[in-house]
């Protein structure tokens, strides 16, 4: 069969046969085979610079970790200076910057300190002399002993906060004065009776 | 226990059996090769080389087809460490063979092959030109095979056995690239 023939050489193929016959002369010639070079596996199985390679990583790996714990260090050095900082800042007393030439209008009130009274309070405190700045000694606390306590935040008013702000305290003065009024009336009116009550 | 259960366990051992029995003897030739042994690359090299040859004859001109034989065991032998499945060393070996076939043609000349003398032309040994010719013109998967049956006078069986192909495929290729092949020589089919 020509089936058989070209799969397994069984059965007959002329043509096929024929075919083979002319295509003898270009068939593989048995030779020696090529001759190789020496220990080319071991050369390449052998990673290259291994030992320096490994040396290489640790010495990588330590200059990271000391990388690290530098970093470390510096920012705790710098966080703690600027705690101390912070910490001694409370022992001086805080003044609000007013300008001479400005008496009107200070630029800083800082409200939650205890208000000036309208009027008289102000102009006494333009009069008195700048106060004297003291040099400031760092005093060194420790976080541990003492808490931690942050300074009061200057607030900028407006010049129409500032006129709301005087018209409030007039108000409250005002009122103020009204009640104490109406308190020594009736005290008075309470000692007159009692005086009389005595007679 | 079920019936299931026990031909599952029989198929099991079965199929571990048939693992430990399919060990080729080219993959302990491989194994010999990377422990050092030259005398199992030479064994390697016989029974490998008329199919590495009628690859690349199917694709390189005559005269250069040994060198790139050396080069391709030469190559083989360097990078047998690299082999994954040392049971297709031989359809390994086949892509190295197919891959040197391209670089030749990347990196060097074109050439044409020319008859000796004119004269030649009725002799039977242009008769096997002509035919080898009209196999290289053939599409790539009937010319390798075509080459390894027709020049290399190794059977199908054998072919799939070294080139990893599958006996089906082998089989395909073989019927369909001789029925190409006839119509090109002119010859008629019964």
């Amino acid at each position: 069969m020509e089936n058989d023939y070209l799969w397994d050489k069984s059965g007959e193929d002329k043509e096929i046969e024929r075919m083979e016959n002319a295509l003898k002369g270009f068939r593989f010639q048995p030779t020696a085979p090529p001759i190789l070079p020496v220990n080319i596996l071991q050369s390449e199985e052998k990673p290259k610079f291994g030992f320096f390679a490994n040396y290489f990583k640790f010495a990588m790996a330590g200059f990271a970790c000391l990388a690290i714990l530098l970093a470390g260090f510096g920012i705790f050095l710098r966080v703690s200076n600027n705690e101390i900082e912070d910490v001694a800042d409370l022992s001086k007393p805080i003044v609000t910057p007013i300008k001479l030439g400005n008496p009107v209008e200070p630029k800083v009130i800082d409200p939650i300190i205890k208000p000036p009274a309208i009027g008289q309070n102000i102009v006494k405190k333009i009069n008195q002399p700048n106060p004297v700045s003291v040099p400031r000694t760092t005093k060194l606390v420790f976080r541990k002993t003492e808490p931690k306590v942050k300074p009061m935040k200057e607030i900028k008013l407006t010049t129409e906060e500032k006129f709301a702000y005087e018209q409030l305290m007039l108000a409250l003065s005002i009122t103020g004065k009204q009640l104490k009024e109406v308190k020594d009336k009736a005290n008075s009116v309470e000692d007159s009776t009692a005086i009389k009550s005595l007679k | 226990m079920s019936q299931n259960e026990m031909t599952g366990n029989l198929f099991f051992l079965n199929s571990r059996e048939m693992q430990t029995v399919t060990i080729k003897p080219e993959a302990r030739l491989v194994e010999r090769i990377c422990q050092g042994d030259q005398e199992a690359f030479n064994e390697l090299y016989k029974m490998f080389a008329p199919m590495v040859h009628g690859i690349i004859l199917a694709k390189v001109p005559r005269d250069e087809v040994e060198d790139i034989v050396q080069e391709v065991f030469i190559s083989a032998y360097k990078n047998l460490h690299t082999i994954r499945d040392k049971n297709a060393v031989g359809a390994w070996l086949a892509m190295i063979a197919r891959n040197n076939a391209a670089e030749f043609y990347r990196y060097r000349k074109l050439t044409e092959e020319l008859p000796e003398t004119i004269e030649q032309r009725t002799t039977p040994k242009t008769e096997a030109r002509e035919i080898l010719d009209a196999i290289r013109s053939l599409p790539e998967a009937y010319r390798e095979t075509l080459v390894l049956r027709l020049v290399e006078g190794m059977t199908g069986q054998e072919i799939s056995e070294q080139t990893g192909l599958t006996p089906l495929s082998v089989r395909v290729n073989l019927h369909r690239g001789m029925k190409l092949l006839k119509q090109k020589l002119g010859i008629d089919e019964k």
